[in-house]
Protein backbone atom coordinates (compact mmCIF):
# COMPACT_ATOMS: atom_id res chain seq x y z
CA UNK A 1 0.00 0.00 0.00
CA UNK A 2 0.96 3.09 -0.81
CA UNK A 3 1.33 5.33 2.52
CA UNK A 4 -0.71 8.64 2.76
CA UNK A 5 2.34 10.90 3.82
CA UNK A 6 4.52 12.30 0.98
CA UNK A 7 7.41 14.11 2.16
CA UNK A 8 9.44 15.62 -0.94
CA UNK A 9 13.33 16.73 -0.87
CA UNK A 10 13.99 19.69 -2.60
CA UNK A 11 17.61 20.28 -4.01
CA UNK A 12 18.36 22.41 -0.75
CA UNK A 13 17.15 19.43 1.38
CA UNK A 14 19.65 16.98 -0.29
CA UNK A 15 22.78 19.41 0.05
CA UNK A 16 22.33 20.21 3.46
CA UNK A 17 25.24 18.78 5.59
CA UNK A 18 22.92 17.48 8.01
CA UNK A 19 20.24 16.41 5.77
CA UNK A 20 20.94 12.77 6.91
CA UNK A 21 19.77 13.19 9.87
CA UNK A 22 16.72 15.57 9.27
CA UNK A 23 15.64 12.70 7.09
CA UNK A 24 16.51 9.96 9.45
CA UNK A 25 14.25 11.69 12.20
CA UNK A 26 11.53 12.83 9.58
CA UNK A 27 11.39 8.55 8.78
CA UNK A 28 11.07 8.01 12.10
CA UNK A 29 7.95 10.06 12.86
CA UNK A 30 6.12 9.19 9.62
CA UNK A 31 6.65 5.71 10.22
CA UNK A 32 4.97 3.07 8.17
CA UNK A 33 2.71 6.74 6.86
CA UNK A 34 5.02 8.06 5.28
CA UNK A 35 7.27 8.27 2.17
CA UNK A 36 10.63 10.39 1.73
CA UNK A 37 11.32 11.87 -1.90
CA UNK A 38 14.74 12.50 -2.87
CA UNK A 39 14.49 14.78 -5.58
CA UNK A 40 17.75 15.87 -7.19
CA UNK A 41 17.45 18.39 -10.01
CA UNK A 42 20.38 20.18 -9.48
CA UNK A 43 21.92 17.96 -6.61
CA UNK A 44 24.42 15.66 -8.23
CA UNK A 45 23.14 11.76 -8.48
CA UNK A 46 25.77 10.56 -5.90
CA UNK A 47 25.00 12.76 -3.60
CA UNK A 48 21.32 11.30 -4.08
CA UNK A 49 22.62 7.66 -3.74
CA UNK A 50 24.81 8.28 -1.11
CA UNK A 51 21.78 9.23 0.70
CA UNK A 52 19.18 6.86 -0.48
CA UNK A 53 22.00 4.44 1.03
CA UNK A 54 22.11 5.90 4.58
CA UNK A 55 18.72 6.36 4.87
CA UNK A 56 17.29 3.07 4.06
CA UNK A 57 18.20 1.39 7.56
CA UNK A 58 15.49 4.27 8.99
CA UNK A 59 13.15 3.83 6.62
CA UNK A 60 13.46 -0.42 7.02
CA UNK A 61 13.08 0.11 11.02
CA UNK A 62 10.10 2.77 10.47
CA UNK A 63 8.44 0.88 7.41
CA UNK A 64 8.53 4.35 5.40
CA UNK A 65 9.50 4.23 1.54
CA UNK A 66 12.36 5.89 0.46
CA UNK A 67 11.69 7.36 -2.95
CA UNK A 68 13.63 8.85 -5.95
CA UNK A 69 12.21 11.73 -8.22
CA UNK A 70 13.36 11.70 -11.59
CA UNK A 71 16.75 8.89 -11.46
CA UNK A 72 15.47 5.95 -12.47
CA UNK A 73 19.27 4.91 -12.95
CA UNK A 74 19.70 5.53 -9.20
CA UNK A 75 16.72 3.67 -8.25
CA UNK A 76 18.52 0.78 -10.10
CA UNK A 77 21.95 0.90 -7.39
CA UNK A 78 19.63 1.01 -3.75
CA UNK A 79 16.80 -0.95 -2.73
CA UNK A 80 14.27 1.73 -2.53
CA UNK A 81 10.96 1.19 -2.86
CA UNK A 82 9.53 3.49 -5.51
CA UNK A 83 10.71 6.03 -8.19
CA UNK A 84 8.54 9.28 -9.24
CA UNK A 85 8.88 10.08 -12.96
CA UNK A 86 8.34 13.49 -13.72
CA UNK A 87 8.20 15.72 -16.90
CA UNK A 88 11.18 14.79 -19.57
CA UNK A 89 11.60 11.06 -17.17
CA UNK A 90 11.90 7.80 -19.10
CA UNK A 91 8.36 6.08 -19.96
CA UNK A 92 6.73 3.97 -17.26
CA UNK A 93 7.16 0.65 -19.23
CA UNK A 94 11.07 1.13 -19.55
CA UNK A 95 11.55 2.10 -16.41
CA UNK A 96 10.19 -1.24 -15.14
CA UNK A 97 12.29 -3.30 -16.82
CA UNK A 98 14.83 -1.83 -15.53
CA UNK A 99 13.64 -1.54 -11.97
CA UNK A 100 13.82 -4.75 -9.38
CA UNK A 101 10.36 -6.18 -9.61
CA UNK A 102 9.49 -5.02 -5.92
CA UNK A 103 9.97 -1.14 -6.96
CA UNK A 104 6.70 1.31 -7.22
CA UNK A 105 6.39 3.41 -10.31
CA UNK A 106 4.49 6.96 -9.47
CA UNK A 107 4.11 9.15 -12.06
CA UNK A 108 3.55 12.92 -11.90
CA UNK A 109 0.71 14.17 -13.65
CA UNK A 110 -1.03 17.76 -13.96
CA UNK A 111 -4.72 17.06 -15.50
CA UNK A 112 -7.10 14.47 -15.89
CA UNK A 113 -6.11 13.68 -19.06
CA UNK A 114 -2.65 13.18 -18.20
CA UNK A 115 -3.41 10.87 -14.77
CA UNK A 116 -5.55 8.51 -17.46
CA UNK A 117 -3.01 7.95 -19.36
CA UNK A 118 -0.24 7.41 -16.94
CA UNK A 119 -2.71 4.99 -15.03
CA UNK A 120 -3.37 2.89 -18.17
CA UNK A 121 0.06 2.66 -18.84
CA UNK A 122 0.64 0.99 -15.33
CA UNK A 123 1.72 3.91 -12.82
CA UNK A 124 1.20 2.24 -9.43
CA UNK A 125 0.36 5.84 -7.94
CA UNK A 126 -0.02 9.49 -9.25
CA UNK A 127 0.94 12.49 -7.73
CA UNK A 128 -1.53 14.86 -9.03
CA UNK A 129 -0.90 18.79 -9.15
CA UNK A 130 -1.45 21.81 -8.47
CA UNK A 131 -3.86 21.68 -6.34
CA UNK A 132 -3.34 24.99 -4.26
CA UNK A 133 -0.80 27.41 -5.91
CA UNK A 134 2.32 27.44 -3.96
CA UNK A 135 5.66 29.44 -4.41
CA UNK A 136 7.36 26.37 -5.93
CA UNK A 137 5.54 26.10 -8.83
CA UNK A 138 5.04 30.54 -9.20
CA UNK A 139 2.12 31.47 -11.82
CA UNK A 140 0.59 28.50 -11.84
CA UNK A 141 -3.22 28.56 -10.21
CA UNK A 142 -4.38 25.74 -8.35
CA UNK A 143 -6.69 23.80 -9.98
CA UNK A 144 -8.62 22.91 -6.42
CA UNK A 145 -9.95 19.72 -5.45
CA UNK A 146 -12.18 19.41 -8.47
CA UNK A 147 -9.45 17.92 -10.21
CA UNK A 148 -8.63 15.31 -7.23
CA UNK A 149 -12.10 13.91 -7.79
CA UNK A 150 -11.74 13.50 -11.00
CA UNK A 151 -9.29 11.36 -11.22
CA UNK A 152 -10.05 9.66 -7.76
CA UNK A 153 -12.04 6.37 -9.47
CA UNK A 154 -8.63 5.53 -11.37
CA UNK A 155 -6.61 2.54 -10.90
CA UNK A 156 -3.74 4.28 -9.85
CA UNK A 157 -4.33 6.48 -5.66
CA UNK A 158 -4.08 9.46 -6.23
CA UNK A 159 -1.52 11.33 -3.72
CA UNK A 160 -2.04 14.84 -3.98
CA UNK A 161 0.18 17.83 -4.87
CA UNK A 162 0.35 21.64 -4.07
CA UNK A 163 -0.01 24.17 -1.44
CA UNK A 164 -1.33 21.23 1.22
CA UNK A 165 -0.56 21.59 4.39
CA UNK A 166 -2.41 20.39 8.02
CA UNK A 167 -5.18 22.95 7.27
CA UNK A 168 -6.02 21.75 3.85
CA UNK A 169 -5.78 17.16 4.23
CA UNK A 170 -9.16 17.25 5.12
CA UNK A 171 -10.91 18.70 2.24
CA UNK A 172 -8.51 17.59 -0.49
CA UNK A 173 -8.91 13.82 1.63
CA UNK A 174 -12.68 14.07 1.39
CA UNK A 175 -12.11 14.96 -2.75
CA UNK A 176 -10.83 11.16 -2.87
CA UNK A 177 -7.27 11.56 -2.65
CA UNK A 178 -5.69 8.80 -1.09
CA UNK A 179 -2.67 10.53 0.53
CA UNK A 180 -0.72 14.12 -0.01
CA UNK A 181 2.24 15.01 -0.57
CA UNK A 182 4.51 18.45 0.97
CA UNK A 183 7.46 20.01 1.00
CA UNK A 184 6.84 23.17 2.75
CA UNK A 185 4.75 22.14 5.43
CA UNK A 186 7.85 20.03 6.57
CA UNK A 187 11.11 21.76 5.71
CA UNK A 188 9.87 24.84 6.21
CA UNK A 189 9.29 24.50 9.84
CA UNK A 190 11.60 24.52 12.85
CA UNK A 191 10.74 20.87 14.11
CA UNK A 192 10.61 19.01 10.42
CA UNK A 193 9.84 16.00 12.85
CA UNK A 194 7.04 17.01 14.74
CA UNK A 195 5.64 18.42 11.47
CA UNK A 196 5.46 15.14 10.03
CA UNK A 197 3.60 13.62 13.19
CA UNK A 198 1.37 16.25 12.82
CA UNK A 199 0.59 15.84 9.55
CA UNK A 200 0.17 11.98 9.61
CA UNK A 201 -2.14 12.40 11.98
CA UNK A 202 -4.18 14.49 9.94
CA UNK A 203 -3.95 12.40 7.08
CA UNK A 204 -5.23 8.93 8.82
CA UNK A 205 -7.42 11.20 10.71
CA UNK A 206 -8.73 12.03 7.24
CA UNK A 207 -9.13 8.75 5.81
CA UNK A 208 -11.05 7.19 8.42
CA UNK A 209 -14.73 7.52 8.18
CA UNK A 210 -16.46 7.46 11.21
CA UNK A 211 -19.43 5.10 12.07
CA UNK A 212 -18.78 2.77 8.69
CA UNK A 213 -16.49 0.81 11.12
CA UNK A 214 -13.12 -0.74 10.99
CA UNK A 215 -11.40 -4.32 11.13
CA UNK A 216 -8.17 -3.84 13.00
CA UNK A 217 -6.00 -6.96 14.39
CA UNK A 218 -4.76 -6.38 18.62
CA UNK A 219 -2.87 -9.71 19.63
CA UNK A 220 -3.99 -11.67 16.84
CA UNK A 221 -7.17 -11.17 17.28
CA UNK A 222 -9.71 -9.39 15.12
CA UNK A 223 -11.62 -6.43 16.49
CA UNK A 224 -14.30 -4.18 14.62
CA UNK A 225 -14.44 -0.59 15.60
CA UNK A 226 -16.71 1.93 15.14
CA UNK A 227 -14.42 4.54 15.14
CA UNK A 228 -10.56 5.65 14.59
CA UNK A 229 -9.37 7.50 17.38
CA UNK A 230 -5.94 7.16 18.48
CA UNK A 231 -3.59 4.31 20.18
CA UNK A 232 -4.63 5.99 23.53
CA UNK A 233 -8.15 6.03 22.71
CA UNK A 234 -7.73 1.87 21.87
CA UNK A 235 -6.17 1.13 25.09
CA UNK A 236 -8.94 2.81 27.24
CA UNK A 237 -11.16 0.74 25.32
CA UNK A 238 -9.39 -2.24 26.16
CA UNK A 239 -9.39 -1.25 29.60
CA UNK A 240 -5.62 -1.11 29.57
CA UNK A 241 -2.89 0.90 31.56
CA UNK A 242 -0.67 2.99 29.20
CA UNK A 243 2.15 2.62 31.64
CA UNK A 244 1.92 -1.00 32.05
CA UNK A 245 1.92 -2.55 28.44
CA UNK A 246 4.09 -1.53 25.28
CA UNK A 247 2.56 -1.23 22.22
CA UNK A 248 3.28 -2.14 18.77
CA UNK A 249 1.20 -0.79 15.23
CA UNK A 250 2.05 -2.88 11.98
CA UNK A 251 5.81 -3.70 13.81
CA UNK A 252 6.84 -0.52 14.87
CA UNK A 253 6.79 0.39 18.86
CA UNK A 254 4.40 3.42 19.50
CA UNK A 255 6.28 5.11 21.71
CA UNK A 256 4.55 6.59 25.12
CA UNK A 257 4.35 9.99 24.11
CA UNK A 258 3.04 9.59 20.50
CA UNK A 259 -0.23 7.68 22.19
CA UNK A 260 -2.29 10.41 21.43
CA UNK A 261 -0.49 11.36 18.12
CA UNK A 262 -1.05 8.16 16.12
CA UNK A 263 -4.34 7.21 15.05
CA UNK A 264 -6.02 3.60 14.84
CA UNK A 265 -6.40 2.87 10.69
CA UNK A 266 -8.24 0.61 8.96
CA UNK A 267 -6.26 -2.63 9.12
CA UNK A 268 -3.50 -1.79 11.46
CA UNK A 269 -2.26 -4.66 13.53
CA UNK A 270 -1.10 -4.42 16.92
CA UNK A 271 1.19 -6.21 19.65
CA UNK A 272 0.09 -4.96 23.34
CA UNK A 273 2.85 -7.06 25.44
CA UNK A 274 3.88 -6.69 29.25
CA UNK A 275 6.19 -7.89 31.65
CA UNK A 276 5.18 -11.55 33.31
CA UNK A 277 7.17 -13.47 35.03
CA UNK A 278 10.23 -15.28 33.19
CA UNK A 279 13.57 -16.65 33.76
CA UNK B 1 35.95 -0.84 53.41
CA UNK B 2 38.18 -3.41 53.72
CA UNK B 3 36.68 -7.40 54.03
CA UNK B 4 37.84 -9.60 56.70
CA UNK B 5 34.68 -11.26 57.70
CA UNK B 6 31.47 -12.52 55.91
CA UNK B 7 29.57 -9.77 57.43
CA UNK B 8 31.96 -6.68 55.40
CA UNK B 9 29.97 -8.61 52.49
CA UNK B 10 27.98 -7.25 50.44
CA UNK B 11 29.31 -3.51 51.11
CA UNK B 12 32.94 -4.26 50.47
CA UNK B 13 32.56 -6.35 47.20
CA UNK B 14 29.50 -5.14 45.19
CA UNK B 15 28.67 -6.80 41.74
CA UNK B 16 29.72 -4.16 38.98
CA UNK B 17 27.98 -4.40 35.62
CA UNK B 18 27.79 -1.78 33.25
CA UNK B 19 27.43 1.50 34.99
CA UNK B 20 25.68 0.16 38.01
CA UNK B 21 26.44 -2.08 41.23
CA UNK B 22 24.51 -4.51 43.38
CA UNK B 23 24.63 -5.21 46.56
CA UNK B 24 23.35 -9.12 45.98
CA UNK B 25 25.39 -11.56 43.56
CA UNK B 26 22.58 -13.43 43.27
CA UNK B 27 20.10 -12.94 40.13
CA UNK B 28 16.60 -14.52 40.11
CA UNK B 29 13.56 -14.94 37.40
CA UNK B 30 10.36 -14.37 38.00
CA UNK B 31 8.78 -17.35 36.16
CA UNK B 32 6.52 -20.71 37.47
CA UNK B 33 5.88 -19.60 40.42
CA UNK B 34 2.09 -20.04 41.44
CA UNK B 35 1.00 -16.70 42.04
CA UNK B 36 2.60 -12.82 41.77
CA UNK B 37 2.70 -13.71 45.56
CA UNK B 38 4.74 -16.31 46.20
CA UNK B 39 6.79 -14.68 43.03
CA UNK B 40 8.03 -11.35 45.42
CA UNK B 41 7.95 -13.24 48.53
CA UNK B 42 10.55 -15.91 47.21
CA UNK B 43 12.34 -12.77 45.36
CA UNK B 44 12.48 -10.75 48.76
CA UNK B 45 13.93 -13.99 50.48
CA UNK B 46 16.78 -14.34 47.74
CA UNK B 47 17.95 -11.29 48.84
CA UNK B 48 17.99 -10.62 44.86
CA UNK B 49 17.96 -6.98 43.93
CA UNK B 50 18.22 -7.62 39.99
CA UNK B 51 15.27 -9.39 38.72
CA UNK B 52 14.34 -10.83 35.36
CA UNK B 53 11.11 -10.44 33.75
CA UNK B 54 9.93 -11.98 30.21
CA UNK B 55 7.82 -9.87 27.40
CA UNK B 56 4.21 -11.27 26.43
CA UNK B 57 1.19 -10.20 24.98
CA UNK B 58 -1.24 -9.07 27.05
CA UNK B 59 -4.19 -11.68 27.41
CA UNK B 60 -6.97 -9.68 26.48
CA UNK B 61 -9.44 -11.83 27.56
CA UNK B 62 -8.44 -12.65 31.20
CA UNK B 63 -10.53 -11.28 33.86
CA UNK B 64 -7.62 -10.48 36.12
CA UNK B 65 -5.69 -7.97 34.35
CA UNK B 66 -3.26 -7.60 37.54
CA UNK B 67 0.23 -6.78 36.06
CA UNK B 68 3.69 -8.68 38.06
CA UNK B 69 4.60 -4.95 38.05
CA UNK B 70 1.94 -4.38 40.60
CA UNK B 71 3.52 -6.21 42.66
CA UNK B 72 7.52 -5.94 41.81
CA UNK B 73 8.05 -2.20 42.43
CA UNK B 74 10.89 -1.39 39.91
CA UNK B 75 11.51 1.04 42.46
CA UNK B 76 12.73 -1.91 44.66
CA UNK B 77 13.98 -4.57 42.44
CA UNK B 78 15.78 -3.97 39.12
CA UNK B 79 13.98 -5.31 36.44
CA UNK B 80 15.55 -6.87 33.47
CA UNK B 81 13.99 -8.18 30.44
CA UNK B 82 14.39 -11.15 28.77
CA UNK B 83 14.29 -12.22 25.28
CA UNK B 84 13.38 -16.00 26.36
CA UNK B 85 11.57 -17.99 23.60
CA UNK B 86 13.62 -16.00 20.64
CA UNK B 87 14.55 -18.63 18.19
CA UNK B 88 16.35 -15.51 15.67
CA UNK B 89 18.41 -12.65 15.86
CA UNK B 90 15.19 -10.35 14.44
CA UNK B 91 13.19 -11.88 16.81
CA UNK B 92 15.39 -11.05 19.91
CA UNK B 93 15.82 -7.77 18.65
CA UNK B 94 12.09 -6.89 18.36
CA UNK B 95 11.83 -8.50 21.92
CA UNK B 96 14.35 -6.24 23.20
CA UNK B 97 13.04 -2.89 21.67
CA UNK B 98 9.88 -4.13 23.36
CA UNK B 99 11.69 -4.14 26.91
CA UNK B 100 12.99 -0.80 26.50
CA UNK B 101 10.04 0.85 25.65
CA UNK B 102 8.57 -0.07 28.96
CA UNK B 103 10.84 2.88 30.51
CA UNK B 104 12.59 0.97 32.74
CA UNK B 105 16.20 0.62 31.64
CA UNK B 106 17.90 -0.21 28.26
CA UNK B 107 19.16 -3.39 30.04
CA UNK B 108 18.53 -6.69 28.33
CA UNK B 109 18.89 -10.78 29.16
CA UNK B 110 19.59 -11.49 25.68
CA UNK B 111 18.42 -15.12 25.11
CA UNK B 112 18.66 -16.50 21.06
CA UNK B 113 17.70 -20.16 21.72
CA UNK B 114 18.54 -22.69 18.61
CA UNK B 115 16.93 -25.95 19.61
CA UNK B 116 13.77 -26.83 21.28
CA UNK B 117 14.63 -29.38 23.13
CA UNK B 118 17.77 -28.54 25.27
CA UNK B 119 16.95 -25.12 24.94
CA UNK B 120 20.87 -24.23 24.62
CA UNK B 121 21.56 -21.11 22.72
CA UNK B 122 22.42 -20.17 18.74
CA UNK B 123 25.35 -18.51 19.28
CA UNK B 124 25.81 -17.31 15.88
CA UNK B 125 22.26 -15.13 16.07
CA UNK B 126 23.34 -14.39 19.42
CA UNK B 127 26.40 -12.83 18.24
CA UNK B 128 24.69 -11.06 15.65
CA UNK B 129 21.93 -9.63 17.75
CA UNK B 130 24.15 -8.70 20.39
CA UNK B 131 26.22 -6.25 18.10
CA UNK B 132 22.55 -4.75 16.75
CA UNK B 133 21.80 -4.51 20.43
CA UNK B 134 24.87 -2.77 21.70
CA UNK B 135 25.12 0.01 19.02
CA UNK B 136 21.60 0.71 19.63
CA UNK B 137 22.55 1.19 23.08
CA UNK B 138 21.54 -1.56 24.71
CA UNK B 139 23.36 -2.61 28.18
CA UNK B 140 23.43 -6.66 26.75
CA UNK B 141 23.54 -9.32 28.61
CA UNK B 142 23.87 -12.30 26.41
CA UNK B 143 23.10 -15.93 27.56
CA UNK B 144 25.48 -18.12 26.19
CA UNK B 145 27.07 -21.74 26.40
CA UNK B 146 30.22 -22.34 28.48
CA UNK B 147 32.07 -21.96 25.36
CA UNK B 148 35.06 -19.44 25.50
CA UNK B 149 35.69 -18.63 21.97
CA UNK B 150 31.88 -17.45 21.98
CA UNK B 151 32.43 -15.42 25.16
CA UNK B 152 35.62 -13.90 23.77
CA UNK B 153 33.46 -12.65 20.77
CA UNK B 154 30.30 -11.64 23.07
CA UNK B 155 32.95 -9.61 24.99
CA UNK B 156 34.54 -7.95 22.29
CA UNK B 157 30.56 -7.43 20.65
CA UNK B 158 30.36 -4.99 23.46
CA UNK B 159 28.50 -7.15 25.98
CA UNK B 160 28.53 -5.39 29.53
CA UNK B 161 28.79 -9.33 30.80
CA UNK B 162 28.85 -12.95 29.79
CA UNK B 163 25.86 -15.43 31.19
CA UNK B 164 27.46 -18.71 30.12
CA UNK B 165 24.96 -22.11 31.52
CA UNK B 166 26.06 -24.42 34.01
CA UNK B 167 23.75 -26.98 32.33
CA UNK B 168 20.37 -26.14 30.34
CA UNK B 169 17.97 -24.42 31.50
CA UNK B 170 15.31 -26.04 34.13
CA UNK B 171 17.13 -28.62 34.32
CA UNK B 172 18.93 -28.55 37.72
CA UNK B 173 21.92 -30.63 36.61
CA UNK B 174 24.12 -27.91 38.78
CA UNK B 175 27.59 -27.13 37.44
CA UNK B 176 28.35 -29.44 34.58
CA UNK B 177 32.09 -28.23 33.97
CA UNK B 178 33.95 -26.19 36.13
CA UNK B 179 36.84 -25.95 34.28
CA UNK B 180 35.04 -24.36 31.04
CA UNK B 181 33.91 -21.55 33.63
CA UNK B 182 36.93 -21.33 35.31
CA UNK B 183 38.61 -20.51 31.99
CA UNK B 184 35.92 -18.13 30.84
CA UNK B 185 36.51 -16.26 33.90
CA UNK B 186 40.17 -16.08 34.29
CA UNK B 187 40.46 -14.78 30.48
CA UNK B 188 37.61 -12.77 30.20
CA UNK B 189 37.31 -8.63 31.41
CA UNK B 190 33.89 -8.63 31.88
CA UNK B 191 31.61 -10.36 34.71
CA UNK B 192 30.60 -13.97 33.83
CA UNK B 193 27.12 -14.68 35.71
CA UNK B 194 26.43 -18.24 35.58
CA UNK B 195 22.54 -18.65 33.98
CA UNK B 196 20.70 -21.52 34.22
CA UNK B 197 20.78 -25.11 35.78
CA UNK B 198 21.76 -24.61 39.52
CA UNK B 199 19.45 -27.10 40.97
CA UNK B 200 20.08 -26.64 44.83
CA UNK B 201 22.35 -24.69 47.34
CA UNK B 202 25.33 -27.09 46.73
CA UNK B 203 25.25 -26.34 43.22
CA UNK B 204 25.35 -22.28 44.02
CA UNK B 205 27.83 -22.20 46.63
CA UNK B 206 30.13 -24.51 44.35
CA UNK B 207 28.87 -22.44 41.11
CA UNK B 208 30.93 -19.38 43.20
CA UNK B 209 33.47 -21.03 44.24
CA UNK B 210 34.80 -21.05 40.54
CA UNK B 211 35.38 -17.37 41.07
CA UNK B 212 32.61 -16.19 38.90
CA UNK B 213 30.72 -12.86 39.70
CA UNK B 214 27.28 -14.20 40.25
CA UNK B 215 24.09 -16.70 39.92
CA UNK B 216 21.48 -16.15 37.49
CA UNK B 217 18.59 -18.50 38.62
CA UNK B 218 14.83 -19.77 37.96
CA UNK B 219 13.47 -22.88 38.10
CA UNK B 220 15.53 -23.91 41.58
CA UNK B 221 13.46 -21.24 43.16
CA UNK B 222 10.43 -21.45 41.75
CA UNK B 223 10.15 -25.23 41.66
CA UNK B 224 11.34 -25.93 44.99
CA UNK B 225 8.85 -27.65 47.51
CA UNK B 226 8.81 -24.36 49.47
CA UNK B 227 10.31 -21.66 47.25
CA UNK B 228 10.21 -19.37 49.88
CA UNK B 229 12.78 -21.31 51.86
CA UNK B 230 14.97 -22.37 48.84
CA UNK B 231 15.22 -19.20 47.91
CA UNK B 232 16.82 -18.32 51.77
CA UNK B 233 18.99 -21.44 50.66
CA UNK B 234 20.42 -19.65 47.66
CA UNK B 235 21.31 -16.63 49.43
CA UNK B 236 23.18 -18.14 51.81
CA UNK B 237 24.99 -20.19 49.27
CA UNK B 238 25.60 -17.57 47.10
CA UNK B 239 27.40 -15.64 49.80
CA UNK B 240 29.07 -18.35 51.25
CA UNK B 241 30.81 -19.79 48.10
CA UNK B 242 31.45 -16.00 47.69
CA UNK B 243 33.60 -15.39 50.36
CA UNK B 244 35.06 -18.97 49.64
CA UNK B 245 36.23 -17.70 46.92
CA UNK B 246 37.71 -14.37 48.24
CA UNK B 247 39.03 -16.54 51.35
CA UNK B 248 40.89 -18.12 49.33
CA UNK B 249 40.41 -21.88 49.81
CA UNK B 250 43.98 -24.57 51.02
CA UNK B 251 45.43 -26.40 48.90
CA UNK B 252 43.92 -30.28 48.25
CA UNK B 253 46.59 -33.10 48.61
CA UNK B 254 45.93 -36.83 48.96
CA UNK B 255 47.40 -37.37 51.74
CA UNK B 256 46.29 -36.83 55.84
CA UNK B 257 47.87 -34.07 57.47
CA UNK B 258 47.28 -33.84 61.25
CA UNK B 259 45.62 -31.03 62.28
CA UNK B 260 47.02 -30.74 65.94
CA UNK B 261 50.95 -30.67 66.99
CA UNK B 262 52.45 -34.04 66.42
CA UNK B 263 54.75 -32.55 69.60
CA UNK B 264 54.18 -32.85 72.77
CA UNK B 265 52.27 -36.48 73.02
CA UNK B 266 52.72 -37.95 76.57
CA UNK B 267 54.41 -41.02 77.47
Amino acid sequence: MVPPLHVICPDEEIEREDAAARMSAALAAGGDSMALHLRPRSASAGRCLDLARTLLPAADRSGGWIVINGRTDVAMLVDVDAVQLGRGALPIDTARTMLNAGCAIGVSVHSEAEARQAAAAGADFLLLGTIFSTPSHPGEPGSGVSRIRACAGLPAPVIAIGGIDETRIAAVMEAGAAGVAVIRAVWGDDDPAGAVRRLVTAVNRSGMKDGTGMRIHVNGKEIERERGGTVRDLLEELNLDPRMVVVERNRNIVRRDDLDAVAVTDGDAYEIVQFVGGG
Amino acid sequence: MTLRTLEDLPGADPLKIADREFGSRLIVGTGKYRSHEETVEAVRASGAEMVTVAVRRVDLNAADRESLLHYLDPDEFFLLPNTAGCFTSEEAIRYARLGREAGLSNWVKLEVIGDQETLLPDTDALLEATRVLVDEGFTVLPYTNDDLITALRLEEAGAAAVMPLASPIGSGLGLLNPVNIRILKERLSVPVIVDAGVGTASDACLTMEQGVDGILMNTALAAAERPVLMAGAMREAVRAGRAAWLAGRMPSREWAVPSSPSTGMVD
